[in-house]
């Protein structure tokens, strides 16, 4: 933006934040709760974890709840639609997470638009914060791409250690960032450093080498033995798709109150990965093994979605890693079928 | 309409789950009194109440003459209801059933341990068609409510078919195996909002496995984390005497 | 600013999941298990819908299942269903009586559109219906019935496992006398007593229509083993794939193509179907 750079202060930025809290918004952030870090709402901002641990949930659960009411009825027949949606404020997301946020942004708008994520959506301002290296061993965000961002947050903040530079991507963005936070205005390009030594941390790691044609790839291999291999040792306990960013598979069910008088029809997760998820009347199942299933979950983020969303659906959070006890990974198995596995790529 | 005709009956058990059904709110309670007629506990005892529209039963059968009283009971019951661990799987009841005959018989009466009439315990699904089941130890207070409803409704009485770690997930919970410990969440049936690992605790398998629980993967998950054979099947005894897939496949 | 940020998060001002009022204007019994339902929607619209689209009926504190709508495109605000008891919906709505009220969201789906239609005029059209699978089709039949002037020839074949499973006997009964260039083939898989007609599974009814595959635009519906074989036969004669429409079933939730249910593979069966064109979808591994 004609050669102006915005830094904000460490301490200009917990006392924006504050203001954020004590303007009655919500504010979202990583945090400590006994002995989990997570994405939670957060009084204070010295709540605030800033150094990065990767989180269980992604922040996707805040435009889309495990359970969520979607219509409230009575038995008389007065039905109305259901959307909580509050102003809300998410800070510290991560730039895979923002690719994930990206996606079902898509997901959801698209054609008929989902009235409930779209208005959660709406009201939310998200503050990225960048990443100047890899979380951990298990996220491979670089294999896909997903360490930069292009879109996704309303403005991003880079640690520089002292500070925080701050690229603006939306003019909602600019706007609460000049509402709530005293930044200052430099000429010089303070994101270089930045830039550089992020660029020199992921340097050892690449793409995969055929991340373009992995549709492509993916839709020839549906016979690969990986399949069945990685799909015997499944568990089918879901967890791999309830930790996803850009999973968004749900059910839909209704409840009435004990009185029988009114009722509630909820939205919940659900997971492609289980063995119910397919069954149909006549107790068909349209994808009976794990190894259907799994096909199922990595076809559509290396190649159904990938095609329709024109990026990797995988971010490469590592999350799924993280949570599978018995090792699947979207990375390994993308490796198997492109080859890179075994001529060491 | 009238309102449909509920009794509660015990066999070998420990009342905890009757304890847990109403352990409700007073306003729940009367909501749920408003909908269903809960038969007098007494009279449900006395059996005098002639035909029930919802039979719960709590316990299992552990004597020969428990048989013609479930057998009795479900003839005069429209929809039975095995309710709670004891009665869906058997339960901790069924842990005798590692033992030989002379020696629990004798454990428990030392002096006359014929005097203690006894046979392998068994779920209540394996002596009478059972419609429905709330599973746990003790049951979950809400499930048994959904369940209720559901029948009052003309739903299906389902519970959830999915494993104990997708509500552990939805609760964001550190999975207890980066712990230390060791988990049957991923073959178990949801229903509980994964209370043992949301607390501190581990998923011993009081609810049931899935329909379709991959033992071979689970055995090979808590070998890798340095569970031994016996260990294991230790680990798996406490609620699943009765699956005998469970001890067939992980032996 | 990036220009990549131009996606409209904006919600849209219907909402999608709020379903509207219908009430239940007339109940006819056509087997031991289905029932005939004509409703009549509140708000005085025409429910707007093409054949072989669907509508998701809810019926409050229970839950919502999806229905085809068997009536062809109407003026009125009345439409007809077909709903066979097997669970929560279907089961409660068969307790229901005329005057009870029901809840619908729709119409949903991609169905024969125009572009079919103008393909269908002039062509031979071999409707290929198995057990409930006459359902879907009926409006789209209906439609084709009231001017088969269009069409070179009209043939419907129409499979039951038995007789009692036969629907719309009336309808069919007439159907079968309307003479010109429509006919119409019955089979069981068993006859009973009083069955004088076909026995044996769809596909034998098959090979006793005369058709040139090449001018011919077969449309199927059934249950999930009959594509296969009625697929086999139709290949076998020569039919190119592209001259096939068939309209599919999957497990669905919102209808919308949101909740991932009725996925076969990348396509949303709720939204791109339930009608397809099997040459769009033969290399799915998930169809059949
Ligand atoms: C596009 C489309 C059009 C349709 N048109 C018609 C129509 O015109 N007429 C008609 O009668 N039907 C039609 N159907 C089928 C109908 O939608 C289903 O039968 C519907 O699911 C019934 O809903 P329900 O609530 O009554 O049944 P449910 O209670 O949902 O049960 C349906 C069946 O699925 C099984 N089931 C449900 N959930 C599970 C689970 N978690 N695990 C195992 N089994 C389960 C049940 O055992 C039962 O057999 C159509 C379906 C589609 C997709
Ligand atoms: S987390 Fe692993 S074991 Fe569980 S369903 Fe996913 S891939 Fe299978
Ligand atoms: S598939 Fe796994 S690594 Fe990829 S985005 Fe989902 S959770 Fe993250
Ligand atoms: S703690 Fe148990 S239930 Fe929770 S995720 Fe781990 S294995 Fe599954
Ligand atoms: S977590 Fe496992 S042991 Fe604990 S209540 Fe649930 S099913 Fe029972
Ligand atoms: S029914 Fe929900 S996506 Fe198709």
């Amino acid at each position: 933006m004609n050669g102006k750079f915005r830094k904000i202060s460490k301490k200009d930025l917990l006392i924006g934040l504050d203001r954020i809290i004590n303007d009655g918004r919500k504010l979202a952030a990583l945090t400590r709760k006994g002995e989990k870090v997570l994405y939670d709402y957060v009084t204070k901002s010295d709540e605030i974890l800033m150094q990065y641990i990767p989180t269980v949930l992604s922040p996707k659960k805040f435009f889309l709840p495990q359970d969520e009411v979607i219509l409230e009825y009575t038995t008389k027949g007065k039905v109305t639609a259901k959307i909580e949606a509050e102003s809300m404020v998410l800070f510290g997301i991560k730039p895979c997470d923002l690719h994930g946020i990206k996606i079902l942004d898509e997901a959801f708008a698209e054609s008929n638009g989902d009235p409930n994520y779209l208005a959660k959506r709406e009201k939310s301002l998200i503050i990225g914060l960048d990443c100047s290296r890899l979380c951990d061993e298990k996220a491979f965000c670089y294999k896909v791409n997903a360490q930069n961002i292009t879109t996704g947050c309303d403005f991003m903040l880079h640690n520089t250690g002292i500070d925080f530079a701050v690229t603006v991507y939306t003019e909602k963005g600019a706007e609460q960032l000049d509402k709530y936070f005293q930044t200052e205005i430099k000429s010089e390009n303070i994101l270089d450093d930045f830039n550089q030594a992020k660029a020199a941390a992921f340097s050892k790691f690449g793409t995969f080498k055929q991340l373009k044609q992995l549709p492509e790839i993916f839709e020839n291999n549906k016979n690969h033995s990986v399949w069945q291999t990685e799909g015997d040792k499944c568990l089918s306990c879901g967890s791999c798709i309830l930790v996803c960013p850009t999973c968004y598979c749900f059910d839909v069910a209704d409840e009435m109150a004990l009185n029988l008088k009114k009722g509630e029809r909820i939205r919940r997760w659900d997971a492609c990965m289980l063995n119910s998820f397919a069954v149909v009347a006549g107790n068909d199942n349209f994808r009976e093994e794990p190894k259907d299933r799994l096909k199922h979950r990595i076809n559509r983020k290396f190649n159904y979605l990938m095609k329709k969303h024109g990026e990797s659906v995988c971010v490469g959070c590592g999350r799924c890693v993280r949570a599978c006890l018995v090792n699947i990974s979207p990375k390994t198995i993308a490796e198997t079928i492109t080859g890179e596995l075994s001529t060491g790529g | 309409m009238a309102k449909p005709k509920v009794a509660f009956f015990d066999f070998a058990s420990c009342e905890g789950c009757q304890l847990s059904a109403i352990d409700l709110a007073p306003e729940q309670m009367l909501d749920l009194l408003n909908v269903v007629d809960i038969v007098e506990f007494r009279e449900a005892i006395s059996e005098k109440a002639a035909k029930y529209d919802i039979a719960l039963i709590e316990g299992s059968i552990t004597r020969d003459c428990d048989v013609p009283r479930l057998q009795d009971i479900r003839n005069r019951s429209k929809v039975l209801v095995a309710f709670g661990a004891c009665a869906h799987t058997g339960g901790i009841n069924a842990l005798k059933n590692f033992q030989k005959k002379e020696d629990y018989q004798k454990a428990v009466y030392p002096t006359d341990p014929l005097k203690y009439e006894t046979t392998v315990t068994r779920a209540i699904s394996e002596v009478v068609q059972v419609d429905a089941f709330i599973p746990g130890c003790p049951i979950n207070t809400m499930e048994f409510v959904r369940i209720v409803k559901n029948l009052v409704l003309g739903k299906r009485p389902d519970i959830p078919d999915y494993s104990v770690c997708v509500e552990c997930k939805k609760n964001e919970n550190i999975c207890v195996y980066e712990k230390g410990m060791h988990c049957l969440g991923p073959v178990i049936r949801a229903g509980c909002d994964a209370k043992c690992p949301s607390n501190g605790g581990y998923c011993y398998g009081c609810r049931g496995t899935v329909t379709k629980p991959n033992l071979h993967a689970q055995k090979d998950v808590m070998q890798k984390y340095n569970l031994t054979f016996d260990q294991m099947t230790d680990q798996f005894k406490l609620f699943l005497q009765r699956n005998r897939e469970v001890f067939k496949n992980a032996g | 600013m990036n220009s990549n940020n131009k996606l409209n998060i904006k919600p849209k001002d219907e909402n999608l999941y709020l379903p509207e009022k219908a009430t239940i204007t007339k109940i006819k019994n056509f087997t031991d298990k289905e029932l005939f339902f004509e409703l009549e929607l509140q708000n005085n619209k025409p429910l707007g819908h093409i054949p072989g689209q669907f509508i998701q009926l809810s019926i409050l504190g229970i839950g919502e299942a999806p229905i085809s709508i068997s009536s062809p495109p109407g003026a009125d605000n009345k439409f007809e269903i077909c709903v066979r008891a097997v669970g929560d919906v279907t089961n409660k709505l068969h307790s229901f009586n005329v005057g009870d009220e029901i809840f619908i969201r729709g119409p949903f789906g991609h169905g024969f559109d125009d572009s079919i239609i103008q393909k269908m005029y002039r062509k031979h059209i071999l409707f290929i219906a198995g057990g409930i699978g006459y359902v879907p089709l009926r409006s789209l039949i209906n439609k084709v019935l009231k001017e088969p002037e269009l069409y070179e020839k009209i043939s419907i074949l129409y499979g039951c496992k038995t007789p009692d499973e036969i629907m719309y006997k009336e309808e069919i009964a007439e159907v079968a006398e309307m003479g010109k260039n429509i006919e119409f083939l019955k089979t069981v898989d068993h006859g009973d007593e009083n069955w004088t007609g076909n026995t044996g599974v769809i596909t034998t009814l098959i090979p006793q229509v005369k058709f040139n595959p090449l001018n011919t635009i077969a449309i199927i519906a059934g249950p999930p083993v009959m594509y296969k074989f009625v697929l086999i036969s139709l290949i076998n004669k020569g039919m190119p794939k592209s001259n096939i429409y068939m309209s599919l079933e999957r497990r669905m939730k919102c209808g919308v193509g949101k909740c991932g249910h009725c996925k076969m593979e990348g396509i949303y069966v709720c939204k791109e179907g339930p009608v397809f064109n099997y040459a769009d979808i033969e290399n799915n591994e998930e169809v059949l």
